[in-house]
C-alpha cells in the first residue's frame, strides 16, 4: 500500500465533516482521528440530528453509520442528495460491506463512498483527502434518469450521478481488494503459525522426551540413595542403641560389681565356716554360683558393648569348637542331637580372642540347638580360604527356620522370640561383633521352613592389634 | 562413717591398708583378711588413709580404682611418695582389664576385678608380700 502524506489543511480554514454515528465510542475515535489532521468535526447521534447540524454547519464531508436509531444511515444519504442545496456535499457511508445489497442500497441513496469498519486510518483519510479534491467535479455532473437494476429478483433504480456509481463501485472494488488481501496475508501468517506451531510442538515433544528421561533417570539415583540412605540409618540406630548399651552397662557394671563383690566374699566366708555335712553349705553353694552367675552377666553386658579387653593370642578354630562343644556335649545327647564336623586338614591359625570364640560358638550351638529342640543334627565345616587368608565356617542346623519377616531382626540386641526369661536376645548381637573385631564377616541364612533349618556363615581373621596390651597367652 | 582396724598382733603376715569407698566392701575385707593373719586399716577416701600412712607403717595398699574426690590411681601415687617401698594393688569394678592395666602403669603391683573371691585375692597379696619383704631387706630403713 502507498504511503499517504496529508496535505496539512489550511489550519485557519479548516475543512468541516459531520459524523453522524450513535456509538458515542465510535464516534470519538473517529473525531480523535479527524481533529489530529486538522480536521473541524461534529457529530450527530442519528440522521435527524444530522440534518439539523446540516443546515446550520454546512459541512464539506458527512460520515454516516448505516444503523442508527430515527433515521439511518441510507435515508440520510436519500434526503441529503433529494435537496438541491445539500446534494454536492460528499457523503461517506460506514459500512461493513457484507452484502451486495449494501452496495446497491448505497448506489440509490447515491452514497459517494464507502468506507469499511473497521477502517483503516489511512484509507479513510485518504478518501476524505479525494472526496474533497474531487468534489467540484461532481457538482458539474447532472443527475441522470435512474438506471434500473435487478438484483436477486428485485429491481432497483439508481439516480447516482455516473461520478458518483465509478467512485462506489471503485470503492467497492478497492474494499474487496484489500479483503482479499488481508485474507491471503492472513492465510500466509496461518500457514507460517501452522509450520511454526509444528515445529514448536516437535521440540517441546524431544524437550519433554529427554525431560523424562532426564527424571526417570533423577529417580531411579534417588532410589539408590534412599536404599543407601536406609542402610546407613539402619546402621546408625544400631550404632546408637549399642552406645547406649555400652553406656548403661559400664555404668551397671561399676554399680552391680561392688555389691556383687561383697556378697561373693560373704557366701565365701559363710560357706568356709560351714561344715561339709551342714545342710547350709549346700544352700550357700547355690547362693555362691548365683552370685558368680551375675558377675559373669555382667562382664558378658560388657563384652558386648566392647568396653572389655581383648585378649588375643594364637588360636586353633577347630580346636576352639571341640572345646566349645564340650561345653553343651551332655545337654546335646539328651536333645538327641547329631554333630557332623566337616573339619578341613589343614586349617591355618589365627590370632583371635579365644574367649570371645568359644562364645561365638556357645552362642551359636545353643541357638541350634533350641531350633532343633528335639532329635535333628548341627553340622559344623571349617574351611580355610587361602587367597584372602580367612576361615570360613559355617554352622548349619534342622531346626524349625527363621521366618523371612523376622530374618532381618534377628541380629538386633534384644531381639528374641524365646519365652521370656530365657533369651536375652543379645546372642546374636555379641556374635556379629565378634566376627566383625575379627576381620570377618557374619551372615545368617533361612528358607523359614521347619526341618531345613537354618545356615550360619562365618568368616574369620586374624583380629586387628588396636589396643596391644602385652597379657599372656591363658 | 567407721573405720575398720584388725590386729593380731602376735601371728602378723604383714600390715594392709584397705580403701574404698564402699563401705560394705572395705568392711568385709578388712574383715575376711584377719582370719588370714593381715593386720587391716580400712578408709572410704584416700585423704584419710594418707593422713594414716604419714604415721603408721604399713606393707600393702588395697585400694578400689575409682572413687570420688581422689581415686586409686592419685592414691597409689601420692603414698609412694610417703613410702616408697609400699606395694599396692587396684580394685577395679569396671570390668575392664584396660583401666587396671593403665593403673598399673603408674606404680600398682598388681590388679583384681570385683567381683573376687578371697581365694583369688590371696595368692595375690602373698605374692605382694614377698616383693614388699625383699624390698625391706635391700632397703632396711623402711
Ligand atoms: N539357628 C536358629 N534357628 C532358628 N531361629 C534362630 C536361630 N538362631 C537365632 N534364631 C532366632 O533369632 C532370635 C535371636 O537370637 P539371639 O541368639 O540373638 O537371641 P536368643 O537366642 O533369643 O537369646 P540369647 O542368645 O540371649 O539366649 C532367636 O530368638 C530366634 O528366634
Ligand atoms: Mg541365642
Amino acid at each position: 500500500m502507498t504511503e499517504y502524506r496529508p496535505q496539512i489543511p489550511d489550519p485557519r480554514h479548516p475543512i468541516k465533516i459531520l459524523i453522524a454515528e450513535d456509538s458515542i465510542t465510535q464516534a470519538m475515535q473517529l473525531q480523535n482521528i479527524l481533529e489530529e489532521n486538522g480536521y473541524d468535526v461534529t457529530i450527530a447521534a442519528n440522521g435527524r440530528e444530522a440534518l439539523q447540524s446540516i443546515g446550520a454547519s454546512r459541512p464539506a464531508i458527512i460520515i454516516s453509520d448505516i444503523v442508527m436509531p430515527e433515521m439511518d444511515g441510507y435515508e440520510l444519504c436519500r434526503t441529503i442528495k433529494a435537496d438541491e442545496k445539500l446534494r454536492d456535499t460528499p457523503v461517506i457511508l460506514l459500512t461493513s460491506l457484507s452484502d451486495p445489497q449494501d452496495v446497491i442500497k448505497a448506489l440509490q441513496c447515491g452514497t459517494d463512498k464507502f468506507i469499511t469498519k473497521p477502517y483503516n486510518k489511512i484509507q479513510l483519510l485518504a478518501t476524505i483527502e479525494h472526496l474533497h479534491v474531487n468534489k467540484n467535479l461532481q457538482s458539474l455532473e447532472e443527475i441522470q434518469e435512474g438506471i434500473p437494476v435487478s438484483y436477486r429478483g428485485e429491481s432497483y433504480l439508481i439516480t447516482s450521478t455516473r461520478l458518483q456509481i465509478l467512485n462506489l463501485l471503485l470503492s467497492t472494488y478497492e474494499t474487496a481488494m484489500a479483503k482479499n488481501l488481508d485474507l491471503i496475508g492472513v492465510q500466509d501468517e496461518l500457514k507460517r503459525l501452522n509450520a511454526e506451531l509444528e515445529e514448536r510442538v516437535q521440540q517441546r515433544t524431544e524437550t519433554l522426551r529427554i525431560e523424562i528421561a532426564e527424571r526417570k533417570a533423577a529417580q531411579a539415583k534417588l532410589l539408590v540413595k534412599n536404599e543407601e540412605l536406609n542402610v546407613v540409618t539402619q546402621q546408625l540406630w544400631q550404632a546408637a542403641k549399642l552406645a547406649t548399651m555400652g553406656e548403661l552397662a559400664s555404668s551397671i557394671a561399676h554399680e552391680l560389681n561392688n555389691p556383687l563383690a561383697t556378697v561373693s566374699l560373704r557366701v565365701e566366708s559363710l560357706t568356709a565356716q560351714t561344715s561339709q555335712d551342714d545342710p547350709r553349705r549346700r544352700e550357700l553353694e547355690i547362693i555362691g554360683q548365683e552370685v558368680e552367675r551375675m558377675g559373669n552377666l555382667v562382664s558378658n553386658l560388657l563384652q558386648f558393648s566392647r568396653r572389655s579387653q581383648k585378649q588375643i593370642s594364637t588360636v586353633d578354630i577347630c580346636e576352639e569348637i571341640e572345646n566349645t562343644i564340650e561345653l553343651i556335649h551332655y545337654h546335646l545327647r539328651k536333645s538327641n542331637i547329631q554333630i557332623i564336623r566337616e573339619f578341613a586338614p589343614e586349617v591355618p591359625l589365627i590370632l583371635a580372642d579365644r574367649q570371645q570364640l568359644r562364645q561365638l560358638f556357645l552362642n551359636l550351638f545353643t541357638n541350634a540347638s533350641d531350633a532343633i529342640a528335639k532329635d535333628g543334627t548341627l553340622t559344623i565345616s571349617v574351611a580355610a580360604q587361602s587367597e584372602e587368608e580367612k576361615i570360613l565356617i559355617e554352622i548349619t542346623d534342622t531346626g524349625v527356620g527363621i521366618p523371612p519377616e523376622i530374618l532381618p531382626k534377628i541380629m538386633e540386641p534384644f531381639y528374641t522370640t524365646k519365652p521370656e526369661g530365657k533369651g536375652t536376645g543379645l546372642g546374636l548381637a555379641i556374635c556379629r561383633r565378634i566376627a566383625q573385631e575379627h576381620q570377618g564377616t557374619f551372615d545368617i541364612t533361612s528358607e523359614g521352613i521347619p526341618g531345613k533349618g537354618t545356615k550360619v556363615q562365618i568368616t574369620l581373621s586374624s583380629i586387628e592389634k588396636e589396643n596391644p596390651i602385652g597379657l599372656k597367652d591363658t | 562413717m567407721k573405720n575398720v582396724e584388725q590386729k593380731d598382733s602376735n601371728n602378723t603376715v604383714g600390715r594392709i591398708i584397705v580403701v574404698d569407698d564402699e563401705s560394705e566392701l572395705m568392711s568385709t575385707l578388712c574383715e575376711m583378711l584377719g582370719p588370714q593373719g593381715y593386720e587391716t586399716a580400712g578408709f572410704l577416701t584416700g585423704a584419710e588413709a594418707l593422713t594414716v600412712l604419714k604415721n603408721q607403717e604399713f606393707d600393702l595398699l588395697l585400694t578400689d580404682l575409682m572413687m570420688p574426690e581422689m581415686d586409686g590411681v592419685e592414691l597409689i601415687r601420692a603414698s609412694l611418695e610417703i613410702d616408697p617401698n609400699l606395694i599396692s594393688i587396684i580394685m577395679t569394678g569396671q570390668g575392664t582389664v584396660q583401666t587396671a592395666v593403665e593403673a598399673m602403669r603408674t606404680g600398682a603391683f598388681d590388679y583384681i576385678m570385683k567381683p573376687f573371691k578371697l581365694g583369688t585375692l590371696l595368692p595375690l597379696l602373698s605374692r605382694a608380700m614377698q616383693v614388699r619383704n625383699l624390698l625391706s631387706s635391700i632397703d632396711p630403713e623402711q
